[in-house]
C-alpha cells in the first residue's frame, strides 16, 4: 500500500517538521504530534503492480509510477512532490522497532554545511555557493543496534617506575608486576547501518547518535523524507559489530591498570555475546555537489549535525597557508639566530 | 580557517614585539665612550689599555693598537685590553687573565664589568683570550676562532699583527649585522618546517573521537570480577649526574657571583 499523510483539516499534505518536532500541514499549518494523527485520515491506495518480479507502485495523488526499488519505504513522488510511504516495506515481520526523527529542516541542514565549508582552511571560497548540480535529501537509514554481553580476561606484564637522587646518583627502580583483570559489562545498542548504500565508515563516523531521542517507531515521521527498509538482517551485520564490541571490552579492561606507567598486554581472552539487535531509523541528510565536474558527497548526522565529507582543496589556499607558515617560521627562526649570536636581547 | 586566522594573528602579534628590541640594536649608534658611562668614575685606575709586559711590541705599535683597542671599545660597547706577558710565574694564563682585569678595574659600564682580555704569553708560548660580564654571553663562542685567526702571526712572530686581526675579528663578531648571515640557514630549515605543518594540516587523520569504549558501556552491569596483581622483581639503574658546566675543550669557562667570566687559551705557537 502507498500512503499519503492528509491533513485533517484542509486534505493537504502533511510532512513532518524537524524543527518544529511536529507534523504539520504544508497549506493550513494545522500541526500535531506524530502520534496523534488518526491513521484513518491516512490516504492509502494499493496501487501496486507485478511484473516480470519488478514491483512498482503509482502515486495516489497524481498515479504516476514512483521510483522506488526493493528497499523503497518512503519517497517523493518527483512528478507531483507528495510524500509518500510505502507500508509493504514496513510490515508486521519486519517492522521497525525504534526511530531517531530529524532535528534539522533542509534549510538548517544547507546553512550548517555552508558554514562547516567555510570553516575548511583550504576549501575555495566558491564552493557551495555556485550554482551547479546539487541534491540534498533526508534519509531515515536501518540500523540495526546491537546490545552485547562481554567478558574478558587479559593478562599483562605492567611496570611502575620510580626516579629518586641520592647523593650525586639518580636512581631509577623498574618494578614488574605480572597482571590478571577478568570484567563483564553489558554494551547497548552499538549501531550497524544495514543499507547497502550508506557507505559503513562513514556512516560509523557520523556516530554518537543519542538515544535519548529514541521514539517509537511512527511512520509519520516518514512524511517527507526518504526511507529505506533494511538490506541486511541482523544476522547478516553482527560480523561488523562484534570485534566493535570485543575491542570496547578490552579497552576497559585495559583500562584498569591505569595505575601502572607501562602497560604490555600479552594474551586476552574476549568474548562477546549479543543479546539483543534493534531495527531503528537513524536520520542522516546526503548533500551532493557538482563542483568542476567532480561530484561530493557530505553526509550529516540528522540529530547532531555532525557532518562527514571531503570537501576539494584549493591549490592557492594550500599556498596562502604555506606561505604564512613559513614566513612565521622563517620569522622566528631569524629572530632566534640572531639573538642567539648576540647573547641575549641587549 | 577561523581557528588558523587566530592563531596565525597571535603568532605574528608575538614576532612583531620581539622584532621591536632587534630592529633598535641593529639601527642604534655607537655608545657612549668608556670614562662617560662609568658608573663609579672613581673607580677608573688607569686610561691604558695596553700592556706590552712581555715588550715584544714597539711605542709606535703599541700606540696604534691603544688607539684602535679605544675607538672599538666605543663603538662595540665593551672594554678592550691588549696584554704581554713573560714571566715564568705564569702558572695559569687563564687566572692570570682574570686578575689582571679584575685588579684594574676594567670594564664597560662599571668595575669588572663587559669587556674582552686578549693575552699573548710569551712564557707558555699560547694566547689567551678571556670575556666579562656581558660580552661572555655575546662572544663566547667566538673566543676559540678569534685565537685561531690569529694563530699564524703569532707562529711568525708578528705580534702586532695578532693583536690587530684578534681586534678586527671582536669587531666583525659584535657587528649587530654581521648575524644577519645566519638567517640564511634559517631559510631551508624553515621551508623544510613550513612544509612539514602542511602536510600535516592537509592529511589530518579523521579519526572518530566522539566515541570510545564508554559510549555504549552500561555503566551499572560493569564489573570488575577479578583482578590479581603479582609482583615479579624490581630492577635499579643508577647514573651519576654531573655537576655544574662543563669543561671546555681549550679552556674553561665558569661564572661565580656577579660578575661572570670565561676564558679559551689558544693553541700553541
Amino acid at each position: 500500500m502507498v500512503l499519503i499523510y492528509k491533513c485533517p483539516t484542509c486534505g493537504g499534505v502533511m510532512t513532518y517538521n524537524a524543527q518544529k518536532q511536529l507534523l504539520e500541514c504544508s497549506h493550513c499549518q494545522t500541526s500535531m504530534a506524530a502520534d496523534e494523527y488518526d491513521i484513518s485520515d491516512l490516504r492509502a491506495e494499493e496501487n501496486k503492480t507485478e511484473e516480470f518480479n519488478i514491483t512498482s507502485y503509482r502515486c495516489p495523488s497524481c498515479g504516476a509510477e514512483l521510483i522506488t526499488d526493493d528497499y523503497t519505504a518512503a519517497t517523493t513522488c518527483s512528478y507531483c512532490g507528495s510524500p509518500t510511504i510505502i507500508n509493504d516495506r514496513l510490515s508486521e515481520e519486519n517492522a521497525p522497532d525504534l526511530i531517531i526523527p530529524f532535528k534539522f529542516n533542509k534549510a538548517a541542514t544547507l546553512e550548517k554545511l555552508k558554514h562547516w565549508c567555510r570553516n575548511g582552511l583550504f576549501t575555495p571560497s566558491d564552493f557551495l555557493s555556485q550554482n551547479s548540480l546539487k541534491k540534498l535529501s533526508g534519509i531515515y537509514v536501518p540500523f540495526w543496534l546491537y546490545d552485547f554481553d562481554t567478558h574478558c580476561s587479559m593478562n599483562a606484564k605492567c611496570s611502575k617506575v620510580r626516579t629518586y637522587i641520592q647523593g650525586d646518583k639518580e636512581y631509577t627502580e623498574t618494578s614488574y608486576y605480572e597482571v590478571y583483570r577478568e570484567t563483564v559489562a553489558s554494551y547497548e545498542k552499538i549501531p550497524a547501518d544495514a543499507s547497502e548504500k550508506m557507505e559503513d565508515n562513514i556512516m560509523d563516523a557520523l556516530e554518537p547518535f543519542y538515544y535519548l531521542d529514541l521514539e517509537d517507531f511512527d511512520m509519520a515521521y516518514f512524511s517527507g523524507y526518504s526511507a529505506e527498509k533494511y538490506n541486511f538482517t541482523a544476522e547478516d551485520m553482527i560480523a561488523r559489530v562484534v570485534p566493535r564490541a570485543k575491542g570496547y571490552a578490552e579497552s576497559i579492561t585495559r583500562n584498569t591498570m591505569r595505575d601502572y606507567d607501562s602497560i604490555n598486554v600479552t594474551s586476552a581472552d574476549t568474548d562477546a555475546k549479543m543479546t539483543k539487535a534493534t531495527y531503528a531509523f537513524l536520520p542522516v541528510w546526503r548533500y551532493a555537489y557538482r563542483y568542476k565536474g567532480i561530484d561530493y558527497i557530505f553526509s550529516m548526522n540528522g540529530q547532531t549535525g555532525k557532518i562527514i565529507g571531503k570537501p576539494p582543496k584549493s591549490a592557492s589556499k594550500i599556498f596562502i597557508v604555506f606561505l604564512f607558515l613559513f614566513l612565521a617560521v622563517f620569522w622566528g627562526g631569524s629572530l632566534l639566530a640572531l639573538y642567539l649570536s648576540w647573547g641575549g636581547v641587549f | 580557517m577561523k581557528s588558523f586566522r587566530i592563531t596565525m594573528s597571535v603568532i605574528y602579534g608575538v614576532l612583531l614585539l620581539l622584532t621591536i628590541p632587534a630592529l633598535i640594536k641593529l639601527t642604534s649608534s655607537p655608545q657612549e665612550p668608556v670614562s662617560s658611562v662609568r658608573n663609579n668614575k672613581n673607580l677608573i685606575v688607569t686610561e691604558q689599555r695596553v700592556f706590552d709586559d712581555a715588550d715584544i711590541l714597539s711605542d709606535s705599535e703599541e700606540k696604534a693598537l691603544e688607539k684602535k683597542a679605544k675607538e672599538l671599545a666605543k663603538k662595540r660597547s665593551l672594554d678592550i685590553v691588549l696584554v704581554t706577558v713573560n714571566d715564568e710565574n705564569v702558572n695559569s694564563p687563564v687566572d692570570y687573565t682574570r686578575n689582571f682585569y679584575y685588579t684594574h678595574d676594567f670594564g664597560y659600564e662599571d668595575s669588572k664589568g663587559t669587556g674582552v682580555l686578549y693575552m699573548i704569553d710569551m712564557y707558555n708560548r699560547v694566547p689567551v683570550a678571556s670575556t666579562f660580564g656581558k660580552a661572555n654571553q655575546s662572544m663566547g663562542n667566538a673566543r676559540d676562532s678569534i685565537l685561531e685567526a690569529s694563530h699564524d702571526d703569532l707562529a711568525s712572530g708578528d705580534y702586532y699583527d695578532a693583536f690587530d686581526v684578534m681586534l678586527d675579528e671582536t669587531d666583525k663578531t659584535l657587528n649587530p649585522a654581521s648575524a644577519l648571515g645566519k638567517i640564511l640557514i634559517v631559510l631551508p630549515v624553515s621551508l623544510v618546517g613550513a612544509g612539514i605543518i602542511l602536510l600535516m594540516l592537509l592529511f589530518k587523520p579523521n579519526v572518530n573521537t566522539d566515541v570510545n569504549a564508554n559510549t555504549y558501556l552500561d555503566a551499572d552491569q560493569y564489573d570488575l570480577v577479578e583482578e590479581k596483581d603479582n609482583y615479579i622483581n624490581t630492577i635499579r639503574t643508577s647514573r651519576t649526574i654531573s655537576a655544574g658546566g662543563s669543561t671546555g675543550s681549550s679552556g674553561r669557562s665558569g661564572g661565580g657571583g656577579s660578575s661572570s667570566f670565561g676564558s679559551s687559551v689558544g693553541r700553541k705557537f
